[in-house]
């Protein structure tokens, strides 16, 4: 019994893993989704950072932030679709 | 009123301390230094009209060297993955080396704009009347912890060995009366300097003089 399970998996052949890939797509495309949503997470953290204390150069921090989110819901995006298309 | 001494507030201008002068060569060196002393655009919450901000001041850069390390790792990230991939001679489809890259660029991206934001709000702030630490750790925690001059009991810095030597950062305890936070503050700059400057607010807060 327990050599033919082992058989079987000598026999597995490495070159048909399209199921695999699927399964390594899956994941990645939830690390990309969470990538966006952590960029969304930092405009709410720095929109209560700044009430709490208003420094010099803020709105530069603001901007960085504003443009930290636009590159990430792009490149993610893009990156979801070559994933998924692929 | 000596010479270089006009961006000090009035009450500060004819004090009988030691960092008054100090604060002003700090400001003449530079902004290497990482002191910003009288600030005057700063405001925090419950920042009373009347209050005087005497210096603001960041961690040392060097605390931010394990974030720009991680960004350095996910940039590389898909390039370990292609070396890896071509020693044990296995393939991975085009689109998912594509997928890790843009994921690696993009957690890149993240981690490095978190410690930009860290480096930029975690700061100390000294006035004439509180001690204030906001402490931004991740994008989902930050802390806001102050205390009356009037209750800091004792402040004691320490040296961080090898790196504290070489670019003069340590750590500052400062202790505050009764059950109230105690401040444990690492990497900071200078941190002999700011244990004068607040043993000196302290003294003059407690002989009325601020």
């Amino acid at each position: 019994m327990e050599n033919s399970i082992l058989d079987k998996v000598l026999e597995f052949d490495f070159g048909q893993m399209g199921s695999l890939v699927i399964l390594l797509k899956i994941p990645l495309i939830i690390i990309l989704a969470v990538s966006i949503f952590y960029s969304f997470m930092l405009i709410l953290k720095i929109r209560i950072l700044h009430d709490t204390i208003d420094l010099e150069g803020s709105d530069k921090a603001k901007v960085l932030v504003y443009a930290n989110l636009v590159v990430s819901l792009v490149v993610g995006i893009l990156g979801i679709i070559i994933i998924v298309l692929g | 009123m000596k010479k270089g001494k006009s961006n000090i507030p009035k009450k500060f201008q004819n004090a009988d301390s030691s960092f008054i002068d100090r604060l002003v060569k700090e400001e003449k060196d530079g902004a290497c230094t990482g002191f910003k002393v009288f600030p005057k655009k700063l405001n925090f919450y419950g920042k009373d009209p009347k209050e005087e901000v005497v210096l603001l001041t960041r961690l040392h850069w060097l605390a931010y060297l394990p974030d720009l390390l991680l960004v350095l790792l996910f940039l590389l990230l898909p390039i370990l993955l292609s070396i890896i991939s071509s020693v044990f001679n296995s393939s991975i489809s085009p689109a998912l080396y594509t997928g890790l890259f843009i994921l690696g660029v993009l957690i890149a991206l993240n981690v490095l704009v978190t410690a930009i934001l860290k480096w930029f709000y975690s700061v100390i702030v000294i006035t004439d009347r509180r001690f204030v630490v906001v402490s931004l750790k991740s994008g989902f925690y930050h802390s806001y912890s102050e205390a009356q001059l009037k209750n800091i009991e004792d402040v004691t810095h320490t040296m961080a060995g090898f790196w504290g030597n070489i670019f003069d950062i340590g750590n500052l305890d400062v202790d505050t009366a009764g059950h109230e936070i105690d401040f444990r503050l690492k990497m900071v700059p200078k941190p002999r300097e700011l244990q004068d400057i607040i043993n000196d607010l302290v003294e003059m807060k407690k002989k009325g003089k601020i």
